[in-house]
Order: C-alpha cells, then structure tokens, then sequence
C-alpha cells in the first residue's frame, strides 16, 4: 500500500480520479470546504499526487491548509508536471486530511472534485472517490455496472479502469443487449497504480451486432479480481470525450 | 423497443370527469402504485372526501410516491373550485401512515430544452439482480410538478429497459422542453437497478446517474456539508444550469445558491419555492458575472437543509456539447 492509503499516515484516507494525458483533456481539481463539510472549525490538510504505472508518486503537489469556508482551485496544467502515458493516462490522487476530529468510523475519506475540459470541448465533471473507506457498504466488490453502454457507427463508449492499489488487478467486460444477450471480453491485466483506457468495440467481441437489434444501447457489467475505480463516457465520430461519469457498485 | 414501448404510454393531462369516464380504459389508475381507479377518487369525492388526507384514507390514493398528488389535486378542484383550499404539506393519515415509502428516483429530461437539438434517454440495466422481471414506472412531470406521461414497464434479469424522450415527442409536452422523470420500482430491492440516463445530441452523449429522494420524504434533515456545483479554472463561452427537484414532501423555501470564487467573488441568487415534485432549472452564467471569469471555485446550495435531486449541467451551444453530473 502506497503511504497516502496508508491507514499509518491517517485515517482520513485519499480519493482518486482520473489523470488524462494534458494533450486531450485540462484538469481543475476543485477543493471545497463546503462540500467537506458545514461544521464550525473543521479544517484540512491537501496534499495532490500523480501515479503512473507504479506505486510511488510520480509527482506530488502540497495545497496546504484549508480552512472551513475556504476554497481552492488546482490547475494541473500550471504545476508543470511530468506526463502520463498518452494512451491511458493514470491516477491523480487527492488527499485530504481532516484535523479537528477523526472519522465518525474508524476510516474515512474527504471526496472533492475534478472539472476537465477537453482541448476539443467537451470533458466531464466528475467527484473524486475512495478504493477504501466509504461509508456506504458494497453487496460484492467484484462487480460494477455500467446502465446505457452505446456501441454504434453513431457512437462510441470508452471506459477508464483505475487500479489504485498495489496488486494487479484481472477485470473483464461483459456487454449485454436490452433484451439479455450478452458478449464478453477476455480477461485481462490492470498493473498496481495504472490506469487502464478502451473503447468496448475493440475489446467486447462483436459488440455492435450485439447491440445493433436496441438502437446500439445497451448494458455493462465490470468483474474484476479486486474492487475497482471504473469510469466511463462517449465519443461520436470526429467528436471529443464528453462525460466520464463512474458506474454504479452493487450496494448491500 | 422504444417504438412499443411508446404504444403503451398512457398520456395523462388536464381532464375533466368526463373525459376521464371516457379515457377509462386508456388510462385506468390515477394512481398507479396502489392500483387506484379515478373512478374511485371520484366516488370518495361524492361521499364527501374534500382534501387529500380524505382521499388517501379512502382509497389509499397518493399514499406511496405521492407522484398523482397534482392530479388529485386538481380532482378535488374541479370538484369543490374556490372551496377547495390546497394544502402544501401532505401528512400521511394514521390509517395508512405504516405504508413503506420506496426510494423514488429523478432525473432531469431535456427534449428540446431552450430550442436545442437535445433528447433524454433513460436506462435501467437489471443485472444479477432479482430473477424475476422487475416492473417499475416512469412519470414524466412538467416544472411544476404536473404529471404528463406515466410509462410502465418491467426489466427482465440481465436486461435493460430503455425510454426515449425526445424533443419532438416528450417536448411537446413540457414547457420550455425541459422537465423531470420520476421512477418508481415496484421493489425495494435495487441492487442494479440504478436507472442512468444520457442527454443525446448530434455531437455528443453525456451521462451520470439518477438521483433518489430520500427514505422520509416528510423529514428535513440537516446536511453536514453543501452540495457543490465545482467550476474549473479557465475562461470559458458556455453555459451552466444547476437543476434540482424537491424530493420532500415539505415545500422549500428560503434557500438560495451562492457562488464563490477563488478570487473573492461572492455572489448569490434566491431560489423559487418548490413543492414536493416541483424542479427548477437556473442558468447560472445569466445569474454570476463573475462565473466564466477563469478564476474557478463552486456554487453552494445554502442553507444545507433541504433534499434534493440535483445535477448539473454544462453546455457548449455551439459545439452542442453538454457535460452532466450529478450533485
């Protein structure tokens, strides 16, 4: 475990998003008090890190203090940051450190958000979320849906798995038509602190014949060796990624 | 699928008795959770039902989502006219006060929304979920909460059920071409079946998830932190609409957005009082000055106090582009 998911720096344990390629997509990560919390006194500690394919930061980004009413807006652009790999990107981590009290559990985390917005328009808005430590309970964490996957000449989905964790991660993506046919990729390999990026058709067996009867629309379902952070959004042709949204865990 | 699906829509409006009478075999429920005829609110209402607490007690009418209560609503006004005093909270009475409330979900629906070339499509994946189809149904409500178009419909395991609402169908019936979808499963048991939903344009598909009232629409509770509308640093040209629906059955008033920025911009803009059910679209960059400045920071809604769906919505008109989220 890298030392910001370390329970032995804090129990206030970090959130991840997604960290494009700078070429595609510019990212504002949002940090709030407001959205941390509305209590008299809180305050925290910020610290932003960059992980690409493996578990040491590749760079790290000291917000500092802020303060209950307090605001910040991080440009990633203005910090002069190594790249990520062009094809797939990798995480960007917020860590925010709660101080004037612990967790009402006995881990938690502080979510905060990201606006990206993509060279070409579009992008997506999106909060950061946990791999540990949020509060809501998941029925299973080997799989994560996906409602309204689109495969079509009209349109593209792309999905973006986070692995922000020490071990590899095995996930396969299992599409299925509105009517319950279903189409399945091959299993295949997340590496520790990676993040991993695919359009459905090309890794989804004739997925658009599998679609084709609804319109091209249908439904995902994410099984993976261990929980992970998955992410999708839309491309029609010789349009930018607009949306990136996360897909939906089964909750207990 | 969407074309049969459409065949089965029943469209619900401005009735008077008879035409209710005469549309009984289209559109048999006026509430269709309980499975409550109109017929059978009419009948309480001759036997002298004379507010909704009377009909819900009579017939259980309005006792689940509450999503009929406009219709009744308007019911009881066609019955009574100025003799009808309409009451903005509705308390559950003792005899049906043990009905168990599902969690009911919303989303917004632009179809045509401000002359834009924009649809809604709405989902709902059942996967490893419940062997049996699960049914659920789908209001269409304008603004003000008025129901348009109720959709029923099931999803089988390992299917989606999906409804279109387009600008040249759904809009039709909303003013402005934007309104709400409210859906209801028939289960308690979710699991998958968290509905998402897309805005569809020629350029673009954007999409996030619904988002559920809470389990006692009836009780406030106050939050320990602001919903937030995050906006980045950079200058920008397009535009910003915060929506949201009172998901209480408490009106909400008194509450209002306030944008800071980082610069030390504060700006801030009442917000109209909503009924249960009732949504509001504000534009937000006709609202702040300052909000597409560059200097980035976050809309709040203050105080934390009331529940609601929100989302947010970001438009680029000319690349007809939007990017949704949910609060």
């Amino acid at each position: 475990m890298a030392r910001s998911a370390s329970l032995e720096q804090s129990p206030w344990l970090p959130s991840f998003g997604w960290w494009p390629h700078p070429s595609e997509l510019g990212i504002s990560v949002i940090l709030s008090s407001h959205h941390a919390s509305a209590e008299e006194g809180s305050y925290y500690d910020i610290v932003l890190r960059g992980y690409a394919d493996g578990p040491e930061p590749v760079w790290e980004h000291e917000v500092g203090r802020l303060n209950r009413g307090e605001e910040r807006v991080v440009a990633l652009d203005g910090l002069d940051l190594p790249e990520p790999p062009v094809d797939r990107g990798g995480i960007v981590e917020v860590h925010a450190i709660r101080h004037d009290r612990p967790p009402k559990a006995n881990v938690g985390f502080v979510g905060m958000w990201i606006e990206a917005v993509g060279r070409a328009g579009g992008g997506y808005l999106i909060p950061t979320i946990p791999i540990r430590g949020q509060k809501k309970i998941v029925q299973r964490d080997d799989l994560q849906v996906i409602p309204g996957i689109v495969s079509s000449r009209e349109a593209e989905t792309e999905i973006v798995l986070l692995n922000p964790i020490e071990t590899s991660t095995e996930a396969r993506l299992v599409a299925s038509s509105a009517s319950g046919l279903v189409s399945e990729s091959e299993w295949f390999t997340i590496g520790p602190w990676s993040a991993w990026r695919g359009k459905i058709s090309n890794h989804v067996p004739r997925v658009r014949q599998l679609l084709a009867q609804d319109g091209g629309v249908g439904g995902l379902a994410v099984y993976s060796s261990h929980k992970l952070l998955p992410y999708f959004g839309f491309t029609r042709p010789g349009q930018p990624l607009v949306c990136m949204d996360h897909s939906a865990p089964l909750f207990a | 699928m969407t074309q049969s699906l459409i065949s089965r829509v029943r469209q619900l409006g401005r009735r008077d008795g008879a035409e209710r009478a005469a549309d009984a075999t289209q559109a048999p429920y006026v509430c269709h959770c309980k499975h409550v005829h109109y017929a059978d609110v009419d009948k309480a209402i001759r036997k002298g039902a004379r507010s909704m607490a009377d009909i819900q007690r009579a017939t259980t009418a309005c006792t689940r989502c509450f999503g009929c209560r406009f219709e009744l609503e308007r019911m009881l006004q066609d019955a009574y006219g100025d003799a009808y005093h309409r009451q903005s909270t509705i308390t559950l009475p003792d005899g049906v006060r043990g009905t168990r409330l599902p969690r009911s979900m919303y989303m917004p629906v632009l179809a045509g929304f401000r002359g834009y070339d924009v649809d809604t499509r709405v989902i709902v994946f059942n996967w490893e979920g419940p062997a049996h189809p699960i049914g659920f149904r789908a209001d269409l409500l304008t603004l003000d909460g008025t129901r348009v178009q109720a959709i029923e419909h099931s999803v089988a395991s390992g299917s989606s059920a999906i409804l279109d609402f387009r600008g040249d169908d759904a809009g039709s019936r909303l003013p402005g071409g934007v309104g709400v979808v409210k859906l209801i499963l028939e289960t308690e048991e979710v699991g998958s079946l968290r509905p998402y939903f897309h805005l569809l344009t020629p350029t673009c598909i954007s999409s996030t998830h619904e988002k559920k009232g809470p389990a006692d629409p009836a009780k406030l509770k106050e939050r320990n932190y602001h919903w937030i509308f995050p906006i980045g640093k950079g200058r920008r040209n397009d535009e910003a609409y915060f929506f949201y629906t009172n998901t209480q059955a408490v009106p909400m008033e008194g509450q209002r957005l306030v944008w800071q920025s980082t610069g030390g911009a504060v700006e801030s803009t009442e917000l109209p009082t909503l009924e249960f059910s009732q949504s509001a679209c504000i534009p937000l960059h006709e609202r702040f000055e300052t909000l597409n400045a560059g200097e980035g920071g976050a809309v709040r809604l203050d105080p934390p106090l009331h529940a609601v769906a929100g989302f947010m919505l970001r438009h680029e008109p000319e690349a007809q582009l939007w990017r949704v989220q949910h609060l």
